[in-house]
């Protein structure tokens, strides 16, 4: 009756794996898998010398700083994207669908606007910002959705569309009125990642951890939260609690992500549905499993987008909505009515 | 044994129950009757703690519910639901297990002791053959013995079923009553139950309580308190009773003029 079996997990990192280390081999060169291991090597042992190879250089200062950046966000956008879902029991809830995302990029555009006086500050202080305005933005959606004291799926999608379009339009407002950084809003709105190197590493590391680590505690209370508010009262749950952790948790995750990547849509959306259809309806195994899955879906897609047109570069957040639209349209279509 | 008294409870500023007194006894099977709007499901809200009090009390074994926290209580009241949307990916295992949520961490890691208690929820009510099925792919008497397993496994002393019959043919639903009627007997529960079907209570229940417009009417044995002048009162319609044969029971039977 226990099904605490291990194959999901170790299919799904060894996809992960193969994930990152085709992401560090391709691009404008391609470095064999065997130079890539011997580069490693080299690196854990310190014996690369003083003249660093080039192969060396590309894939310390570019490529594996990338590969994580996007690993993480992909983790936090699936996982939070699982957690919206479940909290919410609806299919159709991801970070940009009930708004949390376009909340979280409102307050990075407006952090980005801004002139910091050091460079680490913006770094530090963008995801605060994200957070903080992402948080409003969900529980705007919330309280909008709210009709007759329950909200229904419909009125929370609804809600959060249009809380999405309104902060979107303010955004670009922004972004117009502000000078020097609109290249890099532009871009960043897009999906693509403005900075390189591992400073974005470093800044999207603390938030994504405790987002992502905090979410995946909370697998067992979605599971109690799928039969209603009123079940997993009587079922002993403090809900309203437990409700707070998971908007706070998911809402922090997908600023961390919505910060250091700008805007991806769908792998929120797509990842945990893959996960359930694969894996049942226990939130214990949607959570992890969607956090190893959405790395792995969001790096597959940043390599294609870079070699669909190379040597040009494809923003990956085109490649996701390119294959996340007509999923997003087949789980409308398959729906029963009742859910949507 | 479960006490209400003078509870007052509803909506807003809008009183439902007005000033219900009763108390269920350890072993026996209480029904709540009355007609549709008479505050049945109101009641069963109450008592399990969803619903707040605008006053008066309820005691579960002398401790007042409303002064328990959430854990506290689904220790000490357990809810059976009208079997609607349940999550149908989930597992009959996974859905009974959630029983335990009372005494399982935040991560809801199960001890031997959950397990085993959940297996025996689920041997008690039949379930055992539903661990592995999928919720969606069970039907409407077998959701309910699965939302029953659940409510054992919370291994409360006090049971709370909302209309458990309504979507069940006969013979599930004889077959769901007696099993409450002999879980009632053997845990020695106290078993509280909205029911519609006057004929099935008069049949397995101990005490009746009769609601109309969130007032206790009459409260006692059914054979007291489900009398033909005050049934065709109560429903505005014009019921006969007729006797079935064996002793003290009866058929109610609405007629026509």
């Amino acid at each position: 009756m226990k099904e605490n079996t291990a194959r999901p997990y170790l299919v799904t990192l060894a996809i992960l794996l193969a994930a990152m280390l085709l992401s560090v081999a391709v691009g404008s060169v391609v470095i064999p898998l065997k130079d890539i291991f011997a580069v490693f090597w080299q690196g854990i042992t310190g014996s690369l010398g003083e003249q660093i190879p080039p192969e060396a250089a590309i894939i310390f200062k570019l490529r594996l700083p990338r590969t994580i950046l996007l690993a993480l966000t992909g983790a936090a956008l699936a996982s939070s994207g699982a957690a919206y879902q479940g909290l919410f029991r609806n299919p159709l809830a991801d970070p940009y669908v009930i708004g949390v995302a376009s909340g979280a990029g409102l307050g990075a555009v407006i952090a980005m606007s801004i002139r910091w006086p050091y460079e680490w500050a913006s770094t530090f202080i963008i995801p605060v910002v994200a957070f903080a305005a992402g948080l409003v933005t969900v529980l705007l959606v919330v309280v909008l959705a709210r009709v007759n004291r329950t909200s229904s799926s419909t009125s929370l999608v609804l809600a959060g569309v249009a809380i999405s379009s309104f902060t979107t339009a303010v955004s670009s407002f922004v972004m117009l009125k502000s000078t020097g950084e609109l290249r890099r809003s532009m871009v960043w709105l897009l999906g693509g990642s403005t900075l390189s190197g591992w400073q974005p590493v470093l800044g999207m590391l603390p938030y994504a951890v405790l987002g992502i680590g905090a979410l995946l505690t909370m697998g067992y209370t979605l599971n109690v939260m799928q039969f209603g508010d009123e079940q997993a009262a009587q079922m002993g749950l403090r809900v309203g609690r437990r409700r707070l952790v998971v908007i706070v948790a998911a809402s922090l995750t997908t600023a961390a992500a919505v910060s250091f990547s700008g805007v991806i849509g769908f792998v929120g959306l797509i990842t945990p549905h893959i996960v359930r259809l694969l894996a049942g309806g226990n939130y214990r195994r949607i959570l992890p499993l969607s956090t190893l899955a959405g790395a792995a879906f969001l790096l597959l897609s940043d390599i294609l987008a870079r070699v669909v047109i190379a040597p040009q570069e494809v923003p990956v957040g085109i490649i996701t909505a390119l294959t996340g639209a007509p999923f997003f349209i087949w789980v409308l279509r398959r729906s029963r009515p009742e859910e949507v | 044994m479960l006490e209400l008294l003078d509870v007052h409870a509803g909506y807003l500023n809008k009183s439902i129950l007005q000033g219900i007194n009763f108390t269920a006894s350890p072993g026996e099977v209480t029904a709540l009757v009355g007609p549709n709007g008479a505050g049945k499901t109101t009641l069963i809200r109450a008592i399990s703690g969803v619903l707040p009090l605008q006053q008066g009390s309820i005691h579960a074994f002398g401790k007042d519910i409303q002064t328990l926290s959430a854990a506290q209580r689904a220790r000490m009241v357990a809810v059976v639901p009208q079997a609607t949307q349940l999550p149908p990916a989930f597992t009959g295992w996974q859905t009974v297990v959630l029983g335990r949520t009372p005494y399982v961490n935040w991560l809801g890691n199960l001890s031997h002791r959950d397990e085993t208690i959940t297996r025996d929820a689920m041997r008690q009510t039949a379930t055992l053959e539903l661990a592995n099925r999928q919720v969606g792919q069970l039907s409407g008497g077998e959701q309910q013995r699965l939302l029953l397993a659940r409510a054992l496994a919370q291994a409360a002393p006090i049971l709370v079923l909302d209309e458990p019959t309504t979507h069940l043919d006969i013979q599930f639903q004889f077959n769901l009553l007696a099993d409450v009627r002999r879980l009632a007997e053997d845990q020695n529960l106290v078993v509280v139950m909205a029911m519609h079907d006057l004929n099935l209570v008069s049949r397995f229940c101990d005490k009746v309580v009769l609601l109309n417009g969130g007032k206790l009417v009459s409260y006692g044995a059914p054979a007291e308190v489900l009398t033909a002048e005050r049934l065709s009162e109560v429903y505005r319609i014009k019921i006969e009773l007729h006797p079935d044969g064996k002793e003290g029971q009866f058929f109610i039977m609405p007629t026509l003029d």
